[in-house]
């Protein structure tokens, strides 16, 4: 079985104008970069329009990237800004961010789908949207990404002990969402 | 995953249960949207100055920096203002003293005759020079004089004899070749101690003091000289070169006419206005060398 190529070398290849490359790349991280948008803002039209700015960016960049750092921490870094940037022109995101569960997007959503992976999934849902965007931020970036602390400290622009701090009380409020049976604000 | 480095915050559970939940996919038009966007960017050539326009910009800020710094490096010491140094102003024992600084600059002429210090040029604030040489010029008055420097001849500074003799002193300093140095012809004084002419140049006189200042200024100088009790035979020798042409007699005309009068009219000048009097002793002697000079004795 061949190794996969890595994430920096793809990169490089379509630098070099290897499309290809660049499309493997892309199949690599989309669907995760989606989730990261969509939970961090839970609007699915912002997240469209983030995600789609983060890729473009990582395009038109293309040039001067060089592989200092993984490449998973460089496109989230760049994606994680493009949240940062969304929030302080619109600093009333919040109040678009109401969305019922329901009304998410999911291919895997059928009316056969399991009455109790509804409700733990509301219930994560909702406990996700009551974290404070920090603590919402270094969870998906620890979930979606698979980055380290060190990683998601990089990205955020913070130091290792706040980004632990903000991680273990995310989870922490995360878990206890997921023992309560019913999560009401 | 990289989870390990999460320690004890890794919550398996919590992990699962995202996981499981967390289906969502990217929409496919962002797909073909983003990939087109891709491959058109891939297609487009690079600019082709990218890779030497950086060291174009770097070169030619270096270059022009460079530049800049060489031309402040040559003209700078034309720019600065001479000053004299204390050394070359003061004045040894036995020696003539200057009495009149109403000027605005000060030119060191460049002699090679005069001493290392007189030619030293400082980079010091026109005004700066102005105040030092002021206090340096009532240390040099505050030197005694004495009488025997009354003679021209002995001195061997002969443009002191061409104003005594009434000729265009600012003439005589132009020709010693430092016209440069004395922009509008006006000298005012030089010490014999200072710039020890040699006996074949009378021209290389060593201080030029050139005089532009107003008459306010002059007069206010005139006054802080009076006040020095060792002035009065600091004027009397050949060394002091002065324009006449700007100074207004005191005497009235008639009393001009004759040398005796005229000098019975400083020395009673001298009573009153001691600065005065020296001056009208400068067109005196201009009038009549070779009459006997006032004695300005308080």
């Amino acid at each position: 079985m061949a190794t996969p190529v890595d994430d920096s070398a793809l990169m490089l290849r379509y630098q070099d104008g290897d499309t290809a490359a660049f499309e493997e790349l892309y199949r690599r991280h989309s669907d995760s970069l989606y989730r990261y948008f969509l939970r961090l803002g839970s609007d699915p039209a912002i997240a469209e329009d983030l995600y789609q700015e983060a890729w473009s960016k990582i395009i038109r960049a293309r040039e001067s990237y060089r592989p200092t750092a993984k490449f998973t921490t460089y496109l989230y870094r760049v994606a994680h800004n493009c949240f940062i940037d969304y929030v302080r022109r619109d600093k009333r995101h919040r109040n678009t961010t109401d969305i019922e569960p329901d009304e998410q997007p999911s291919p895997d959503r059928s009316p056969e789908a399991d009455t109790e992976t509804m409700l733990a999934r509301e219930r994560l849902e909702r406990a996700l949207e009551t974290l404070p965007d920090e603590q919402r931020d270094v969870f998906l970036l620890h979930e979606e990404a698979g980055l380290g602390l060190d990683d998601i400290a990089s990205v955020t622009g913070s130091n290792r002990e706040a980004t632990k701090s903000r991680l273990r009380y995310a989870v922490k409020k995360l878990r206890a969402a997921l023992n309560e049976p019913e999560v009401r604000q | 995953m990289n989870h390990e480095d999460t320690g004890p915050i890794d919550d398996r559970d919590v992990s699962d249960a995202y996981r499981s939940l967390a289906t969502e996919r990217a929409p496919e038009h962002l797909d073909r949207t983003i990939l087109a966007e891709a491959e058109k960017a891939a297609r487009r050539p690079s600019s082709p100055m990218i890779p030497w326009r950086r060291p174009l910009a770097w070169a030619a800020t270096i270059a022009l920096s460079f530049a800049l710094v060489l031309e402040f490096t040559q003209t700078s010491p034309d720019l600065a203002p001479p000053v004299a140094s204390p050394e070359a102003l003061e004045a040894p024992a036995g020696t003539e003293s200057t009495t009149i600084f109403n000027d605005r600059e000060l030119s060191l002429e460049e002699d090679a005759d005069l001493p290392a210090a007189a030619r030293e040029r400082a980079p010091a604030e026109k005004s700066e020079a102005d105040k030092q040489l002021r206090r340096q010029a009532l240390e040099v008055l505050s030197a005694p004089a004495p009488a025997a420097a009354d003679s021209p001849a002995e001195d061997g500074v002969s443009i002191a004899s061409d104003v005594a003799n009434g000729q265009a002193l600012p003439e005589a300093v132009r020709q010693s070749g430092s016209q440069s140095l004395v922009p509008n012809g006006r000298v005012i004084a030089a010490d014999p101690s200072v710039a020890p002419a040699p006996e074949s140049s009378s021209a290389e006189a060593g201080i030029a003091i050139t005089n532009d200042v107003a008459e306010s200024e002059a007069q206010e100088e005139r006054s802080r000289q009076s006040s020095s009790p060792v002035v009065q035979d600091s004027l009397s020798g050949p060394d002091l070169y002065l324009d006449l042409d700007g100074i207004e007699p005191v005497c009235e005309a008639d009393v001009r006419k004759s040398a005796e009068t005229w000098r019975l009219c400083i020395e009673t000048l001298f009573e009153t206005d001691r600065t005065a009097a020296y001056t009208e002793r400068l067109l005196y002697r201009a009038a009549f060398p070779d009459e006997p000079m006032p004695t300005l004795q308080p």
